[in-house]
């Protein structure tokens, strides 16, 4: 709470300062889980508040307004937060948190809308991918799923040698997603899964034993999970209670809150509990200077695993570094002065050909974004394979770099 | 309770004492207290129940509610339960997130879902308020309307803690219309809700007895202190369950109350008040009345005694009072007056001894005594004689005297002179006798008349064996005597006739005159047609016998006609018939005879009146048809006219001539309508000829002197005659006989006035004068076959109708000859001057297309000549 109050006397001060006056405020909109996914929803606002911060506090010279709505994994509510942006004449980017569903759903009305669409942690991989002929709205610093699947597989199999691997997904779209990525990881490796089982989301803890159960008797030693952070909780006691030697490398669902709480910490060193991260904590570790820039303009923060949900606050800050740069270059551009819709085209045009660098706390992002179309389906990605790295949990539950 | 009361002094009333004014005040003040007992009863009654009955209803009414209210949240609890189930389902879960549309899903689970019956369709609704799915189970076409208002559903997206269901009552009439909603959640985040609506029957659920109103749903619970009403929370959906009194229910059961305790008051008091008002009755009112009425009553005798011996002094009839033993004890002043004797002459004798005489009847005595010795009332007329011998007849009434015990003391007698109107009865009962005698019997000879004859036939058939036998008599010659010696000698024959039907006819026969001289005599019982015919010739050797009046010998005969049933011929109602067709049968065999109704007469009978019957039918189906029979002029030999003659087409017995029904049809008086059928028919065939070119010059027809009188056989020439066909009538020779009146010659102006020709049929078989013919001058004569047919063979009747041709040609008229039988009495006959000939030479009579060929012929064979 006290870091809350923190940040917002720190924007007060910056926003307060008597620059261009006649600039109307931009705002934005940042759409995230803020009641079941607290700490992903809360890191990335803190991200993105940082990051503007450390762009100058101003975009273009205007003042920024955050505009966090909660749309509690709701599908819906999102779509409602997407209608009123584009009401809004001084919306300028729409930043989408936590869970993927919204934006695979209402993709297409984004796209035909021009919502402006930047997501710093939403994984699913067809979002950044647009119909051919459709202009490409959404922008992603985070993972895709396209590639994390094959990222898993290589960590169980390839650095950790386990014998057999069995697939525990999220009975949802992104789960299946990812069953069929890695899946496809697994054959190219020439092997199968032990076993592959779909859950739902609501699991408790009866089922997670039934589940447990029978991947013990599938025979594999680890298991790939793909959880939220109450499902995971309840799958990782029973799978260790279960079978004690089994090893667990889990996507990232389980970040989104409270999972530490409900594994103990011999749990999930038992257990060997490696959690799929972008590489913030070895940038963090290897002594980027970026992030320790980032850091400083947190109170009582020294390391990232001081930060709940790093993830979302590592991406929110690159992103708004990002936007940052992009509008910088938009308002250059004879589009800035027209209207909103003007304005965002300005920035999506910015950002599919940013001129300089952005230097981020994971890396330099040189260009972040190209210009999509069919053939570069990753052009929208600003991150890869390369920047997946797996974190582990420390005694206090914070995540630390896996060495 | 009251009309007890009222029924039992009724009661006593009635029997005992009657309507006495004590005792009405009595009994009225026994029912006043009884009725005031009752009221003071009922009051205490009702100020004690009335908190008592207010409590219990009270406490009726909070269960009935609370009852009421746990029935509906049973039925509510049950759809919850399956809609928090529902809620909790995945699919439903990410349908309302808007994470996946699975509607194909959603939709297979709920059809294999299991709902209450009384679920009518169940709805699913996001965050957004919009409805993302909807299943009707009942009256599925109102589905696509929205279930849920948004404010419902606002308001369960709200109560994001607790129970959080919400209920909305759309409905509750008959029925009970209600939307049940719980939230859907995901990680205990209320995101959507899924809504039923519900419909069942108000009765289905609630329940409530006599003394309550109906149950209703409402929102707020009813203040406490309300005495009428109550309610009760429906769990904690925030809705109450309301109930008020049924005050008129409640009031009946007040009103029971108070009636069954009054009755049973009534019941219990009405004992001792009974006990009361009887004894009261005996001890107070019947002293007091008894007394009263003792005193009333003596009073009332004296009156009346004073009053009966006022009337018996002034009465106008004698009234005579006797002991046991009948000696006189009192008289009134008229037996005085009436009979001669004074009181003091009577008293102490016996009335009979001096009042009765020899002549009074014995009869009468005789009741009189029997009814005194019996002690019974009795009314008897009998002749009395006063004290100076002078009878009077006098209607007596004797009554037994009684005292209070019924015992007979003695006698009263009241005498009434009816010696007057007893003379008049007698007076009276001899002129009917008289009159009686006057109207059945024939003044002159003393014998009964027909209207007697009638009568007795009547009674014979009414009462006897049925069986009759009549003489029927009719006089021969008598108009002669009338005519000759005049009606005093008629009368003698008449009376003398009378007297021999009384010395012959026995006993039991019955004589009468029922015609100027015609008698019959209906014979006794049991004597048949053998003793009629004995009896018939007895009277006739009697009345041909000759008799003397005023010096000269007069003598008549008698035809008689018998008949009997007894033959087996005739039935009663047809022996009159019988008899006088054995009469006119004695008549044609020459008179002076007797006639029995045979076997060939009934016969006879029979037929004239089948014959009768059918010639009826036959006017109706046009069976009479007219034939013709040509008449040839004698130089040309072309047909100058014809007679027509009217046959009957029998459908059975073939072609019937006139000799065989005419005479029928006079007795029936149809001859004219029969001449008036034929007329008509021959009028229209002759014309229907003539259309087809086949001329008859004359329609000759054959009439009677009398259908001459009717205006109507002119008429109907008038109507119907054939423009070129002259129309004659043929009038026999006799009426110039009988008939030249002045009315005759009219009618024969009238006659030609219509152009009709007059032809004298049949000349010289008769009288006629040549005077008469002169008289008529007709239009032709047609001479009699029996004078035409010898012609050829004898002089005498040639010269003689060569004379009769004479006269004809003197008189300027046409000569008709009948009977024309050969060409030689056709060429003697055209020499001897005859302008028309008629006969079997030429034709016989013919059907109207047989005249038609023959008329035909005659015009090809006997051309007419055109004038050079």
């Amino acid at each position: 709470m006290s870091l809350r109050v923190v940040l917002i006397l720190l924007l007060v001060g910056v926003f307060c300062v008597p620059t261009r006056a006649e600039e109307p405020a931009l705002r934005l909109y940042i759409d995230a889980d803020y009641s079941i996914a607290k700490r992903g929803a809360e890191a990335i606002e803190l991200g993105i508040r940082t990051g503007l911060a450390a762009a100058g506090g101003r975009l273009a010279g205007h003042e920024v307004e955050i505009v966090p709505l909660n749309h509690r994994a709701n599908a819906k509510r999102s779509f409602r937060h997407m209608q009123k942006f584009l009401k809004d004449d001084r919306a300028l980017a729409f930043i989408g948190g936590v869970h993927s569903p919204p934006y695979l759903t209402h993709r297409d009305f984004i796209h035909d809308n021009g919502i402006l669409l930047m997501l710093p942690w939403s994984a699913a991989g067809p979002i950044t991918r647009a119909k051919p002929g459709q202009e490409n709205w959404v922008y992603r610093v985070s993972v895709d799923d396209s590639k994390s699947g094959d990222f898993l597989i290589s960590q169980a199999l390839d650095r950790s040698e386990c014998n057999g691997v069995a697939l525990l997904l999220l009975d949802s779209g992104w789960g299946r997603a990812n069953k069929r990525t890695m899946n496809a990881a697994l054959e190219r490796r020439g092997q199968e899964a032990s076993a592959t089982i779909m859950f739902d989301g609501t699991i408790g803890q009866t089922e997670a034993r039934d589940i447990a159960d029978e991947i013990a008797q599938s025979g594999a030693d680890c298991v790939i999970m793909l959880a939220t952070a109450i499902s995971g909780g309840h799958l990782v006691n029973a799978l260790h209670a279960s079978q004690p030697s089994i090893r667990i490398f889990s996507h990232w669902g389980i970040l989104s809150g409270g999972f530490s709480d409900m594994v103990p910490h011999d749990t999930r060193q038992s257990a060997q509990v490696v959690v799929l991260q972008t590489c913030a904590l070895r940038m963090e570790a290897q002594g980027s200077p970026e992030v320790a820039r980032a850091l400083s303009f947190l109170d009582d923060v020294t390391q990232l695993a001081d930060v709940q949900a790093p993830t979302g606050f590592v991406h929110g800050y690159d992103l708004a570094q990002i936007l940052a740069a992009a509008v910088e270059q938009a308002a250059r551009s004879p589009q800035w002065s027209g209207s909103i819709t003007d304005k965002r085209q300005a920035v999506r045009q910015a950002l599919d050909n940013l001129e300089t660098p952005v230097v981020g706390m994971l890396k330099t992002y040189n260009p972040p974004f190209r210009e999509y179309s069919s053939d570069v389906p990753d052009a929208h990605e600003s991150l890869g394979a390369d920047d997946f790295c797996m974190a582990s949990f420390d005694a206090r539950g914070r995540l630390v770099h896996e060495r | 309770m009251l009309g007890v009361v009222w029924f039992m002094s009724g009661d006593i009333k009635t029997d005992q004492v009657g309507s006495h004014p004590v005792e009405r005040r009595f009994w009225l003040l026994v029912t006043a207290v009884f009725v005031l007992a009752i009221a003071v009863c009922l009051g205490a009654v009702y100020w004690v129940s009335k908190p008592y009955l207010q409590e219990n209803q009270r406490a009726v009414l909070q269960t009935e509610v609370e009852r009421n209210a746990t029935a509906l949240r049973i039925v509510l609890l049950e759809h919850e339960q399956l809609l928090s189930y529902v809620a909790a389902n995945p699919n439903i879960v990410s349908l309302v997130v808007g994470n996946s549309n699975h509607v194909s899903e959603i939709d297979a689970y709920f059809q294999q879902l299991t709902v209450p019956a009384s679920t009518v369709r169940i709805e699913v609704h996001d965050i957004l308020r919009d409805r993302v799915f909807a299943r009707g189970y009942r009256y599925t076409e109102a589905v696509n309307q929205d279930l849920t208002d948004q404010a419902a559903i606002e308001r369960v997206l709200e109560q994001i803690d607790g129970v959080a269901t919400h209920v909305d009552v759309l409905e509750q009439d008959d029925q009970l219309r209600l939307v049940l909603s719980v939230p859907v959640r995901q990680f205990d985040y209320v995101e959507g809700t899924v809504s039923v609506e519900i419909l069942m029957p108000m009765t289905e659920i609630f329940a409530h007895t006599s003394v309550t109103e109906p149950p209703t749903i409402v929102t707020a619970p009813t203040p406490e202190d309300s005495t009428n009403a109550a309610s009760a929370p429906v769990g904690r959906t925030g809705l109450h369950i309301a109930m008020v009194a049924n005050k008129e229910s409640l009031a009946k059961v007040g009103r029971d109350l108070i009636e069954a305790v009054a009755f049973w008051i009534s019941v219990l008091l009405v004992i001792p008040f009974a006990v009361f008002g009887i004894i009261g009755r005996s001890v107070i009112v019947r002293p007091h009345l008894e007394l009263g009425r003792s005193e009333a009553l003596l009073k009332s005798q004296k009156q009346q005694l004073s009053e009966l011996a006022a009337v018996a002094r002034n009465a106008n009839e004698g009234i005579i009072v006797t002991d046991l033993n009948e000696r006189i004890l009192w008289v009134n002043p008229s037996f005085e007056s009436v009979n001669g004797y004074s009181a003091e002459e009577v008293v102490g004798r016996s009335p009979g001894s001096f009042l009765q005489g020899a002549e009074t009847s014995l009869d009468a005595r005789q009741e009189m005594r029997m009814a005194i010795d019996a002690r019974k009332p009795v009314e008897v007329e009998l002749d009395n004689f006063t004290k100076d011998g002078r009878h009077l007849r006098v209607r007596v009434s004797i009554t037994p005297l009684r005292n209070d015990d019924g015992e007979t003391y003695g006698f009263m007698a009241v005498q009434n002179d009816v010696t007057d109107a007893h003379a008049q009865r007698a007076a009276l009962i001899e002129a009917n006798r008289k009159i009686e005698q006057q109207a059945l019997h024939d003044p002159l000879t003393g014998l009964p008349n027909r209207r007697a004859l009638d009568q007795l036939l009547e009674e014979r058939n009414a009462q006897g064996d049925g069986h009759l036998t009549l003489v029927r008599i009719d006089l021969d010659h008598f108009k002669y005597v009338n005519d000759t010696m005049g009606h005093a000698a008629g009368d003698h024959v008449l009376e003398v006739v009378a007297k021999i039907l009384r010395d012959e006819t026995k006993s039991g026969d019955l004589p009468a005159r029922v015609g100027g001289d015609e008698f019959l005599v209906l014979l006794r019982s049991g004597a048949g047609s053998e003793a009629g015919c004995q009896l018939a010739q007895r009277l006739l050797t009697r009345i041909k016998e000759p008799t003397i009046f005023e010096n000269k010998t007069v003598q008549v005969g008698a035809s008689f006609g018998v008949a009997s049933t007894l033959d087996g011929l005739v039935d009663a109602s047809d022996i009159l018939v019988g008899a006088d067709a054995a009469l006119y049968s004695a008549k044609d065999s020459g008179r002076n005879a007797v006639k029995l109704y045979s076997p060939e007469l009934h016969r006879d009978a029979v037929e004239k009146r089948s014959l009768a019957a059918e010639i009826r039918l036959a006017m109706t189906n046009g069976e009479f048809v007219p034939y013709y029979q040509p008449q040839i002029e004698a130089g040309s030999r072309r047909v100058s006219g014809v007679e027509t003659l009217v046959r009957w087409q029998h459908p059975s017995r073939g072609l019937l001539f006139p000799a065989e029904f005419l005479h029928v049809a006079q007795q029936l008086l149809v001859l004219d309508d029969i001449d008036e059928i034929v007329l008509r028919q021959a009028m229209e065939d002759i014309d229907a000829a003539a259309v087809k070119g086949l001329h008859v010059p004359k329609l000759s027809f054959n009439i009677t002197a009398h259908r001459l009188k009717s205006a109507r056989v002119v008429e109907l020439v008038k109507a119907k005659r054939p423009s070129q066909t002259t129309i004659a009538f043929e009038i026999l020779e006799s009426v110039l006989l009988d008939d030249q009146t002045t009315e005759f010659k009219f009618q024969l102006d009238r006659l030609r006035d219509a152009g009709i020709a007059v032809e004298i049929d049949d000349f010289g078989s008769g009288h006629a004068s040549i005077i008469g013919l002169m008289e008529v001058r007709p239009d032709a004569m047609k001479i009699d076959q029996r004078l035409i047919m010898p012609i050829t063979g004898s002089r005498v009747h040639e010269n003689l109708v060569r004379s009769l041709v004479s006269i004809a040609r003197s008189m300027d008229i046409d000569v008709v000859a009948e009977g024309v039988e050969t060409e030689e009495h056709a060429v003697l006959l055209e020499e001897i001057g005859v302008t028309h000939l008629q006969g079997y030479h030429f034709s016989k009579a013919l059907p109207i297309d047989e005249l038609q060929v023959f008329v035909q012929d005659r015009q090809e064979t006997y051309p007419v000549r055109s004038r050079a």
